[in-house]
């Protein structure tokens, strides 16, 4: 067990590695020059020259990488090009926000998807359970950027019901939650529902209705426990994406989280902050599925040894 | 001075262009009260006046900063903080006389020292501050830039409230710079107490202080209890950061927003809505957008050439791609600041004449050349492909060459690299050398980082330039500039296209925000309805 952890964290540690470099050769293959960026059009030469000796522009590119490594191991990221803002700072002070859309988007999802994924199972084949699918499968395949601005232009610009964008209570929470979860809930209703199905069909359930207990709690208390444990698993994966930063949604709701913050920092050519978003996003991401590895061989001991 | 003549015409200039725009209703005096609601696409690096060089986030610095000198309603200079000022009659020397009672928003008294605390602040290079450049004039400036001096010997406060600046040689255009907004008065001991971090500890001289700065989520500023002008009608400003042109418009609609920026298909929609017509202002720009034709490079290095390409471009058309705000460009400087001249040539829309012009030119068919243009602007990408397709009618084969912006800048300002593309200037300062010999005059032409992308030299030119350069009268530089601008255009080293006008959204409880030709709009003498 404790071999085969090391192991899973020795593959972790090397996929952000893996990670950093990539992202690093990507920003030094983009053309431009970062010190006009920084100090804009109109600076002087002599300007140009102290920001280029600030951020070690004129260094070959390995004594860079190296720099970035060197701060990295003492936990500095850098600063932001644009505003000289610390990067862990800008993480830190988003992620709340992000974690807020993120938890309020999983509760929206999970109070519709289980109710329907267990309706559907137990009604399975009905017009119902096929109408379930026909939705699930189109809010599957809505693209994110348009349903956000759809619920924007409709839902609060046209209907006030809800503020058109902005952060200042949880109110302007609902829409950009709402978003995720529409995306969100046709999947986790079909999963819900498969998992069920099985459930349903296993020697236990049966043996349950044999004992003559209720329909009710053998669908909760026997089969959606069970069902549940792999959705828990995937729920943790999307959870962790989430926290990556919703680019898109937090865009057009103008939610102040990761994801603008990733967006903008592209759109700037703002070094430090893509690199420390882009591998904030790869560790939660990383760090789940090494959570959610070590928890399936808990759950499941058939996986020990395997692998 | 200019003449009584010479006002008028400006007037009316500026007034042909902003005139059109319908006023904000002006339907109450001017009360104090209210929260005034803005938001920004994206934060900025800074508001400190000495990094900040924008012109969206410079309404914003004036509501925290404030310097010698601002513009009248118009484009005359008065004093601001400055009592009164006296420049000397070789052009040399000038002296301020501090209003007493300006106080900064900590309570101190603002004084002359501080001035030039904040001038060296902004010449030594280590504050990478993009206004150092325009402060080389004063004298000893060069030396205590290069670290020759540890202080610039044409600055000193002889008492408190007197500041006197001596310059190296006479520049008319001086007293512009002294309105732009790295002159402001900054609070000495603060900023040597935070250093690098005096930004997010900013205090200036201006009518608000900062209560609240959230990095990329919001500002709020409240009122500088110290303050001692009249402006500054609203208690407090909130500002709020990521929203977009098109959340902008909703959120103007809505009334969530007093005041927004909309990208021209809502501003086209506010225009043609009769209930939504009298939000939509329209702000006419110092702007000047341009297609340069490298003089340097064939086959723009012959005149004929220029003015067949003159004449192939139909620029009425690549307004309409521009959304149909603004207007053509009739010259280099722009109408609005404000300046016309009755005598240039004009090159109007005939691809005939244009192959007629090639045809004399010996020059056989196809031309091929590159076009240089910025990628990421959507506009210059269509402008782009609209003058490929007017070249290819007239027999130029233009090869597109799309840029990232830094990488544009530095090829279209490097000698013999780019023969033509798209490119513009905004003015730093309402006179007409902004343009002229900013960006075309021969005497500046470097083989890097050059402003002049045309690379375009006519000693003629040059020496009208010159002699307005050395020149203290108003009304001599007007013709100067007005007989070297009908030369440029003669030789055609730029296709003016368009004068850019912005239009923005202003919410009917907002009132007195009007178009000024220089800062484009205001907020310190904005008033809200209860």
């Amino acid at each position: 067990m404790i071999t085969r952890l090391l192991s899973r964290l020795g593959w972790s540690v090397v996929t952000l590695f893996g990670t950093s470099l990539l992202v690093f050769f990507l920003l030094n293959a983009v053309p431009g020059d970062v010190a006009r960026v920084i100090a804009g059009p109109k600076a002087s030469k002599r300007v140009l020259e102290l920001v280029r000796e600030r951020y070690h522009l004129n260094d070959p590119w390995w004594r860079r990488l190296g720099y970035f490594y060197a701060g990295l191991a003492h936990g500095d990221v850098g600063h932001s090009f644009v505003t000289d803002q610390p990067v862990a700072q800008a993480i830190w002070t988003r992620l709340p926000t992000t974690s807020a859309v993120a938890g309020l988007a999983v509760v929206f999802w999970m109070t519709l998807a289980v109710p329907l994924g267990v309706a559907t199972a137990q009604y399975r084949g009905s017009l119902f359970d096929r109408g379930a699918l026909v939705a699930a499968t189109f809010t599957l395949s809505l693209p994110a950027f348009w349903l956000a601005r759809m619920l924007q232009y409709w839902l609060a610009y046209r209907l006030h019901w809800f503020p058109v964008a902005g952060f200042r209570s949880i109110y302007h929470l609902l829409l950009p939650a709402a978003t995720l979860a529409i995306l969100a809930i046709g999947y986790y209703a079909r999963l819900i529902h498969t998992n069920m199905v099985e459930v349903l069909h296993s020697p236990y359930v049966t043996a349950a209705r044999a004992k003559g207990q209720t329909e009710t709690r053998v669908m909760f208390h026997h089969a959606l426990r069970n069902a549940l444990i792999p959705v828990v698993t995937i729920l943790g994966m999307d959870v962790a994406g989430l926290l990556g930063g919703v680019m898109f949604t937090e865009n057009v709701f103008a939610i102040p989280g990761l994801g603008t913050l990733a967006v903008q920092s592209v759109f700037n050519l703002d070094v430090p902050v893509i690199m420390g978003t882009v591998l904030f996003s790869a560790t939660i991401v990383v760090a789940a599925n090494l959570v959610v590895d070590v928890l399936y061989q808990w759950l499941d001991p058939r996986i020990k040894g395997r692998g | 001075m200019k003449t009584a003549a010479n006002v008028l015409w400006l007037l009316a200039a500026w007034l042909g262009t902003a005139g059109l725009a319908p006023a904000s209703p002006v339907a109450t005096a001017p009360r104090r009260g209210g929260t005034l609601h803005l938001a920004t696409p994206t934060d900025w690096r800074s508001l400190d006046p000495v990094i900040a060089f924008d012109a969206s986030s410079t309404p914003l610095q004036k509501l925290l900063f404030r310097g010698l000198l601002n513009y009248d309603a118009g484009i005359n200079l008065v004093p601001d903080q400055a009592s009164d000022w006296q420049i000397s009659p070789d052009g040399l020397t000038y002296t301020f006389h501090l209003r007493p009672g300006v106080k900064f928003a900590h309570g101190r008294e603002v004084e002359a020292a501080d001035y030039v605390f904040s001038f060296e602040r902004v010449l030594d290079p280590k504050t990478a501050s993009v206004g150092q450049t325009y402060l080389l004039d004063i004298a000893g400036a060069e030396e205590f830039s290069l670290g020759k001096a540890p202080h610039v010997s044409g600055l000193s406060a002889p008492d408190a409230r007197t500041l006197v600046i001596r310059l190296r040689k006479p520049t008319f255009t001086f007293r512009y710079i002294l309105a732009m907004n790295f002159t402001d008065a900054l609070p000495r001991e603060l900023v040597t107490q935070y250093g690098a971090d005096f930004q997010y500890h900013m205090v200036g001289s201006g009518p608000y202080r900062i209560k609240e700065w959230r990095r990329h989520i919001g500002y709020r500023f409240e009122r500088n209890p110290y303050y001692s002008g009249a402006d500054g009608y609203v208690d407090a400003v909130d500002l709020m950061v990521g929203a977009d042109a098109a959340l902008q418009a909703m959120m103007v609609e809505r009334g969530d927003l007093d005041f927004g920026q909309p990208s021209a298909p809502d501003a086209l929609r506010f225009a043609h809505d009769p209930r939504l017509q009298p939000w939509l202002l329209r702000v006419p720009t110092s702007n000047t957008d341009y297609f340069f034709l490298n003089t340097e490079m064939a086959p723009f290095d012959n005149v004929l050439v220029r003015h067949a390409v003159s004449h192939a471009i139909n620029r009425e058309r690549l307004l309409r791609l521009a959304g149909g705000f603004g207007g053509v460009a009739p010259g280099i400087v722009p109408p609005a600041m404000p300046w016309t001249n009755p005598g240039l040539p004009v090159y109007e829309y005939n691809p005939e004449k244009a192959r007629a012009l090639l045809r004399e030119a010996g020059k056989g068919n196809p031309l091929r050349t590159q076009l240089s243009f910025i990628a990421t602007r959507p506009l210059d990408a269509r402008l782009a492909g609209a003058i490929q397709e007017d070249l290819r009618v007239v027999g130029i084969e233009a090869e597109l060459q799309p840029l990232i912006y830094s990488s544009f800048e530095v090829k279209v300002a490097t000698r013999r690299s780019a023969p033509c593309g798209i490119w513009g200037w905004m003015q730093d300062y309402p006179d007409a050398s902004d343009f002229l010999e900013v960006l075309l005059s021969g005497d500046r032409i470097t083989d890097t980082e050059c402003n002049n992308v045309s690379f375009y030299k006519n000693p003629q030119v040059d020496a009208l330039l010159g002699r307005a350069g050395k020149s203290v009268a108003a009304d001599e530089r007007i013709d100067l500039f007005r007989q070297a601008e009908r030369l440029v255009m003669a030789d055609a080293p730029w296709v003016p296209t368009v004068n850019e006008v912005i239009p923005i959204l202003v919410n009917p409880r907002l009132h007195g925000c009007v178009p000024h030709p220089v800062w484009l709009w205001r907020f310190e003498n904005v008033w809200l309805d209860p």
